[in-house]
């Protein structure tokens, strides 16, 4: 006989003996509900994006996640045993506080079919969602689109289960699209038109920045009838004019020469949104914080490959090595180098044991025989990733020192947010190895048909291992890392 | 003043030893008595406030959400973990394989593994309760949910809302 039933009172506690626990504590309530609270709170960031003010896409909301996950539900439905022949006899039920607690150490395939298992599983799921208390060490997997899949769907490729996901995602079609970042979960894409979404993978929402158009550097070009025609792309930095002529380019055509990166980060103070963009001319910043409805240009350098968002500080690298710190709270961007020039790097990372990472990651471009027959845009040549140096910074004592390996660690270098983590906290992951995909822009935008450089680089041997084979991607848009949230965004 | 805060700071030690020597009493719902040690009743955060605010102690502690069969494997748990504090390397290890193994015995039973669950909860336990959830959560990884409701005897019953929500999210064609 079970009688759980009565722990399952977490609220409602039943008359008991004098001196009894029940009577005299209404304990684990308490608690448990503080512990959640503080999830809670480590989750309110990132759901404070929400209060960007952005155009919403009007798209049919979509959480499409499941649906290759029920998919295979489905399948599986005719196979499976009936409850009948159940060899488990039906157990009670846990209680929903206890559920959520179980539900927070899976990751998100996981969680959305433990959802769909039964009645109370489903709330607790609904519940912790909607609180947005989920295992916040989500593993990264890897972004993609394939012909086969179709023109709106992504998939995903979970490095835990070694298995692929499909995701249809909004319009327009994503395989239209150029990947230029991903972070927080959410991807940074440049449509036909060149303007820019972010778009969540995992729930399906949709949020249109600014226009391209409201950029320094860009102004539309109407025609006759009035509508929107061209760009005018202008080269100049705060520092140098351009005496060459505008460029001008077709609307999907600017999207190949103006993007380098782009970020989406939660201000510490506001818990709102702040997209940043290094772009051209000269990997020059601009950024979007909640509620502008127009990019802000940040004149004072240019050259930028990285940026972090730590402490209320945006920490950007520029291409030789320094980190400048811009605080982008005030009406005045204020502007810090906190270490000068000291080596080359193309990436900024957070340490998890504290302080930054500078990483510079050579590539070696390969002749290949077997791709000489392939037509024009395929040269003959393919880029290796062939060597990642990483260098530990002491931003007080402005000294960096390099380091040989990340034991107990791993990265993910691309056009993600780069990261640094834990083999501990993320146990499927292998320990002293980069996770990388390509991110050259000039590279990747401008031979979009080209084999891409992604896999596991083994920082201790120096060795190169592929992730998967046979390859599962399209080449363009070019994969990406991103790490899954159901992180939402509000608008006010 | 110095001399005096030492004075008390040794008379608090000199009650926390009598005190880890103590014993204490743990009635099931079924109105059977463990008796255990203070410090392996003080690995559940409950019972820790309780004695610390002057609870009880002496009248013992009924626990009616417990049957005796859940509160004998709770205990098996807290005298490893609040009698001996593992100080060596060795030690630490031999600890890790209780748990181990503990937890093999119970993931085993599902049914068993549900009630010192939540027995673990509601006598805040965080040490077992982070062992059982892991273990649950253990199951679930990789399964789908007919699978999931195999491995745990649950019954389909999501309502027509539910499925109707479901399909709805289902737009991958």
């Amino acid at each position: 006989m079970f009688q759980l039933c009565k722990y399952s009172s977490r609220r409602r506690i039943s008359p008991c003996k004098r001196g009894s626990i029940c009577s005299n504590y209404p304990m684990a309530p308490c608690s448990t509900i503080a512990r959640i609270m503080n999830l809670g709170d480590l989750a309110r960031c990132p759901k404070n994006l929400c209060n960007l003010l952005f155009r919403v896409v009007q798209s049919k909301l979509l959480a499409p996640l499941h649906s290759s996950l029920l998919k295979e539900v489905q399948k599986d439905d005719g196979d499976q045993p009936s409850m009948a022949e159940s060899v488990v006899a039906n157990l009670p039920e846990l209680s929903q506080d206890i559920l959520m607690e179980i539900f927070a150490l899976l990751e998100i395939p996981d969680l959305v079919r433990a959802g769909s298992v039964c009645n109370s599983w489903r709330s607790a799921y609904n519940e912790l969602r909607s609180l947005g208390i989920y295992k916040l060490s989500q593993t990264p997997c890897l972004l993609y689109t394939s012909e086969s899949a179709g023109d709106s769907v992504v998939c995903l490729y979970s490095l835990v289960e070694k298995r692929e996901y499909k995701i249809t995602l909004p319009e327009p079609p994503i395989r239209s699209r150029f990947l230029i970042g991903s972070s927080l979960g959410w991807l940074i894409t440049a449509d036909d038109l060149s303007e820019m979404h972010l778009v969540n993978p995992i729930t399906g929402e949709q949020i249109a920045l600014p226009s391209v158009t409201t950029m320094e550097h860009v102004n539309p070009i109407f025609n006759e009838s009035g509508a929107l025609h061209k760009y005018e792309f202008s080269l100049h930095t705060a520092t140098r004019v351009s005496y060459a002529e505008p460029s001008i380019f077709a609307l999907g055509e600017l999207r190949d020469y103006i993007y380098s990166k782009a970020f989406v980060f939660t201000d510490t103070f506001t818990g709102g949104c702040i997209v940043v963009l290094i772009h051209e001319p000269a990997g020059q910043i601009s950024f979007a914080r909640v509620g502008d409805d127009k990019w802000t240009w940040h004149p004072s350098h240019s050259h930028y490959s990285d940026c972090i968002y730590m402490d209320g500080l945006l920490y950007a690298l520029t291409a030789q090595g320094e980190i400048h710190t811009l605080d982008l709270s005030g009406p005045m961007i204020t502007m810090k180098t906190i270490i000068g020039s000291l080596s080359y790097s193309r990436y900024i990372v957070q340490a998890p044991w504290g302080g930054l990472l500078l990483v510079w990651r050579s590539v070696e471009d390969i002749e290949e025989d077997y791709e000489a027959d392939l037509p024009a845009d395929h040269a003959t040549f393919v880029r290796y990733t062939r060597e990642i140096k990483i260098y530990s910074v002491d931003t007080m004592g402005k000294k960096h020192v390099e380091i040989n390996n990340l034991d107990g660690h791993v990265l993910f270098l691309g056009h993600n947010q780069s990261l640094c983590l834990s083999t501990e906290q993320y146990p499927h992951l292998k320990e002293n190895y980069t996770y990388f995909t390509d991110d050259d822009e000039a590279w990747l935008f401008g031979f979009k048909n080209k084999r891409r450089d992604i896999g596991l680089f083994d920082l201790k041997h120096n060795s190169r291992e592929e992730l998967v084979s046979p390859q599962l991607w399209s080449n363009f848009p070019a994969p990406v890392w991103i790490t899954p949230s159901f992180t939402k965004l509000n608008f006010a | 003043m110095a001399s005096g805060s030492g004075a008390a700071a040794a008379a608090a030690d000199a009650e926390e030893k009598e005190s880890g020597s103590r014993m204490i009493t743990l009635t099931s719902n079924e109105g059977k008595a463990f008796v255990v040690t203070e410090a392996s009743a003080r690995q559940s955060a409950t019972i820790r406030s309780m004695v610390d605010d002057g609870g009880c102690v002496d009248k013992g502690f009924p626990l009616p959400n417990v049957d005796s069969k859940t509160l004998a494997r709770v205990i098996q748990y807290s005298d490893e973990h609040g009698n001996k504090e593992p100080h060596t390397v060795d030690e630490r290890a031999a600890l890790a394989k209780f748990d181990r193994d503990f937890i093999a015995e119970l993931d085993a039973d599902k049914a068993f593994l549900y009630d010192v669950t939540m027995a673990a909860n509601y006598l805040h336990i965080q040490g077992l309760l982070a062992l059982t959830t892991q273990c649950v959560a253990d199951t679930i990884k990789g399964k789908t949910p007919e699978e999931i409701r195999t491995a745990f005897g649950i019954e389909y019953d999501l309502t027509a809302q539910d499925e109707k929500e479901i399909k709805e999210e289902d737009t991958h064609a």
